[in-house]
C-alpha cells in the first residue's frame, strides 16, 4: 500500500513537468506580442525593451523555461502582464470561488444521481428506460451556457426567485474569510442571513455546472445496479428473506458505487474546466472567469497558471478515487 | 487454388461479395439490431436531417446576403414573424438564416476535427501498440500529459494563442481530441499483436506496415467508430464552447456559440435571439448521441447501456 502510494505520487512528477512543458509551449505559440500590446502603440523602443526585460520575455525561450520552472519550485506562477498582479495570489482569491461551486455540482449531482439511478434499474421497464435515456442524452447533449442561460431566465426573471448572477451582492458584508468558501465562512460565522444569501447565489451557477454529471451517474448507477442484482449473492439474500431496502443499500449499493467513484474523479476536472462556460455566464468570480478575461487580453501567464493548477487538481483527484476503490471493494489489492 | 479458379467463373464482384459473406452477414445482422431501437432511428433522423439542412442551406435560406454579414439597421430585433421565422439580431441579420448556415459550420468543425483526431490518434495508437517498449513509452507517457488537463480548458488555451479563427478552433480541438483515440488503439493493437492471424501473417512474410494497417486496424474498426459517433456531438459542442468565450470563431461568421455570446447580453427583452442557435446545437448533439448510443448497442456487444 505505502509501495504503491509511493509509485503513484512520484509518477505525478513527471506529468506535471510534462505539462509545464506542453503550457510554456503552447504559450509562446502566441503570434501577438503582448508586450506590444501592453506598451502601446505610443511606446518608445526603450519602453518596450524594458518592458520585455522586466517580464524576462527579452530571454532565449531555454532560458525563460528554466526561470519559469525555477519560479513554480517557489510557488511563484508568474506575474500577470496586464495588471501586474501575481498570479498566485490571483488564483489564491479566484480558486475557492470555484472549487466551492464544482464541490457544489458534484454533490448535488451524487445527491441525486445515485438514488435516481437506482429507482430506474429497480423499477427495470421500457417506458422509464426511455425516459432515462433520454434525458440522461438531452442533459448531455445540452450546451452547458445554454442551460445556464435557460435557468437564468426562468428561475432568475420570469420567476425571479434566485439571483441572476455574483456570488455575493456587493452591498453586503461577505463573512470573515476562514477557508474561502463562502457558505462554510458564513457557517461558521453563524451568520444564517450571509449563509441563506451565499445559497442562493450559489445553487443556480451549481445545477447547471451539475447536469451532465448527473446524468452519467444516473446512467452509471443504473447499469451497475442491474449487474450487481444479478450476483449469486443478491439471490442469496434474497432467498434468506432480507428486505428488499437492506438488500440495495447494504449490498447493492456499495459494490455499485465503484463506477460512479470513477464518474466523480473524472468529472471533477471536466467540471473545473466547464465552470469557465457557467462562470462566465453566471459572473461568478473564480479562476474560469478569470482565465476567460485573460484570454480576451493575451494575458498567458494567468490562463498557464488556471491550466496547471486544474492539471494538477485532477491528477490528485483521481489519485485520491483510486485509493478509494479500495475501500468500497476489499479485493482491490494495491501493489 | 478453388479461389483463384473461382475468379475466373465468378468475375472479381461476385468473387469479391463471396469473400465478404460473413462481413455483410454481420452488417445486415447489425442493421437489423439498429432498426429495433427507436431511439437510435430518430438519432439517425435527426443526424441526417442537419446534414442535409447543411449541405443544401444556401440554396434556400431566406436572407441569403445575411450570412456574409449585411446590416440591416431598421430591421433590428424583430421578433419572430413569418418574413423573419427566428426573429433577428442586433444587426437586423435573418436569425432563422444566420442557424441554418451555421449548421455548415458546426459540422465542417465536427467532421474535420474527428477526421484529424482520428488520424493522428490511430497512427500513434498502432505505432505504440505494436512496437512497444521505448517507443510505446515515450507516445503514452506524451498522450497521459495531454490527458491530464481536461480537454475544454486545453483547447482554449491552444485557440486563444493561436488567434481566433475557425482554422485555429479545428487546430486546437483536433490537438486535443487525438490522445483518446491513441490510447483505445493502443490498447486493442497491443492485445491482439499476439493474435493467431496476426502469428500467421507474420510467418507468411507480411511487412509490418502491411500487418499494422491490412491485418489489425480492420479488426478494431468498431471501437473507433463508435467513439467517434459519440465524440461528434461532443467536438461540435466543445467549438461552440470556444466560440462562446470568444477564441472561436470570429463575427460575423454564423457560429452558434459565437451567436449565443452575442445574444446573452440582449435576454430576457429579445429572447428569441439566443434560444434559436442554443436550440439547434442542442438539437445537432442530441441527434449525433442518439445515434451513438445505438451504434454502441449494435457494434461494441460488450458496453452496456
Amino acid at each position: 500500500m505505502v509501495y504503491y502510494l509511493l509509485r503513484r505520487v512520484l509518477f505525478i512528477i513527471p506529468v506535471l513537468f510534462g505539462l509545464t512543458l506542453l503550457t510554456f509551449t503552447i504559450s509562446h505559440l502566441v503570434p501577438g506580442d503582448p508586450v506590444m500590446l501592453v506598451a502601446g502603440p505610443q511606446a518608445t523602443k526603450e519602453e518596450i525593451a524594458a518592458l520585455a526585460a522586466e517580464f524576462g520575455v527579452d530571454q532565449p525561450l531555454p532560458t525563460q523555461y528554466v526561470r519559469y520552472m525555477a519560479g513554480l519550485l517557489r510557488g511563484d506562477l508568474g506575474r500577470s502582464i496586464m495588471t501586474r498582479r501575481q498570479v498566485a495570489d490571483d488564483l489564491r482569491l479566484f480558486f475557492p470561488a470555484t472549487l466551492e461551486l464544482v464541490l457544489a455540482a458534484v454533490s448535488i449531482a451524487v445527491l441525486l444521481g445515485v438514488p435516481l439511478g437506482i429507482f430506474s434499474a429497480v423499477a427495470r421497464d421500457r417506458a422509464p428506460d426511455n425516459l432515462i435515456r433520454i434525458f440522461s442524452l438531452g442533459s448531455i447533449s445540452t450546451p452547458r451556457f445554454f442551460l445556464a442561460l435557460l435557468l437564468q431566465i426562468v428561475f432568475g426573471i420570469i420567476l425571479g426567485i434566485l439571483p441572476l448572477g455574483g456570488r455575493f451582492p456587493t452591498l453586503q458584508t461577505p463573512p470573515p474569510t476562514v477557508t474561502g468558501f463562502l457558505t462554510l465562512d458564513a457557517a461558521l460565522a453563524r451568520d444564517w442571513g450571509a449563509l441563506v444569501t451565499a445559497l442562493r447565489h450559489l445553487t443556480l451557477p451549481a445545477f447547471a455546472l451539475s447536469l451532465s454529471m448527473l446524468a452519467t451517474i444516473i446512467r452509471m448507477m443504473r447499469a451497475s445496479v442491474l449487474e450487481v442484482l444479478q450476483q449469486d449473492y443478491v439471490l442469496t439474500a434474497r432467498a434468506l428473506g432480507l428486505p428488499q431496502p437492506l438488500i440495495l443499500f447494504k449490498y447493492v449499493l456499495k459494490n455499485a458505487f465503484i463506477s460512479t467513484l470513477t464518474v466523480i474523479g473524472l468529472y471533477f476536472g471536466w467540471l473545473l474546466g466547464g465552470s469557465v462556460l457557467v462562470e462566465t455566464v453566471f459572473d461568478w468570480p473564480g479562476i474560469g472567469l478569470y482565465a476567460t478575461n485573460s484570454i480576451i487580453a493575451l494575458d498567458f501567464q494567468p490562463i498557464m497558471g488556471v491550466t496547471l493548477l486544474i492539471g494538477i487538481m485532477f491528477v490528485v483527484t483521481n489519485l485520491i478515487v483510486d485509493l478509494l476503490y479500495g475501500l468500497f471493494d476489499p479485493r482491490i489489492r494495491y501493489t | 487454388m478453388t479461389a483463384t479458379s473461382a475468379v475466373t467463373s465468378m468475375g472479381p464482384l461476385a468473387h469479391w461479395r463471396e469473400r465478404n459473406q460473413s462481413r455483410f452477414e454481420n452488417w445486415r445482422r447489425g442493421f437489423y439490431r439498429f432498426r429495433q431501437s427507436t431511439l437510435s432511428l430518430v438519432g439517425l433522423g435527426i443526424t441526417l436531417f442537419i446534414f442535409l439542412v447543411a449541405v443544401t442551406g444556401p440554396l434556400w435560406v431566406p436572407y441569403p446576403e445575411d450570412a456574409a454579414g449585411a446590416v440591416h439597421v431598421k430591421e433590428r430585433f424583430q421578433p419572430p414573424t413569418l418574413a423573419h421565422p427566428f426573429g433577428t439580431d442586433e444587426l437586423g441579420r435573418d436569425i432563422f438564416t444566420l442557424v441554418v448556415i451555421g449548421a455548415r459550420v458546426s459540422l465542417a468543425v465536427g467532421v474535420i476535427v474527428l477526421l484529424s483526431a482520428v488520424t493522428i490518434g490511430v497512427l500513434l495508437g498502432a505505432i505504440a501498440g505494436f512496437f512497444g517498449g521505448l517507443v510505446n513509452e515515450v507516445i503514452m507517457r506524451l498522450t497521459d500529459i495531454f490527458l491530464t488537463v481536461p480537454s475544454l480548458i486545453l483547447a482554449i488555451a491552444v485557440a486563444a494563442a493561436l488567434g481566433p479563427s475557425v482554422l485555429n478552433m479545428m487546430l486546437a480541438i483536433s490537438l486535443v481530441w487525438w490522445p483518446g483515440y491513441c490510447r483505445l488503439v493502443q490498447a486493442e493493437v497491443a492485445s491482439r499483436k499476439q493474435d493467431l492471424y496476426v502469428q500467421a501473417a507474420r510467418a507468411a512474410g507480411a511487412s509490418q506496415r502491411r500487418i499494422i494497417f491490412t491485418h489489425i486496424l480492420p479488426n478494431i474498426t468498431s471501437p473507433i467508430i463508435v467513439k467517434a459517433s459519440l465524440d461528434m456531438g461532443f467536438a461540435i459542442l466543445t467549438a461552440a464552447a470556444l466560440g462562446f468565450v470568444g477564441v472561436g470563431a470570429r463575427p460575423p461568421t454564423p457560429e452558434w456559440g459565437l451567436m449565443f455570446s452575442a445574444a446573452r447580453s440582449y435576454v430576457p427583452q429579445y429572447w428569441w435571439y439566443p434560444i434559436f442557435p442554443g436550440l439547434a446545437l442542442f438539437l445537432t448533439v442530441f441527434g449525433f448521441n442518439l445515434l451513438g448510443d445505438g451504434l454502441r448497442d449494435v457494434l461494441d456487444p460488450r458496453a452496456k447501456r
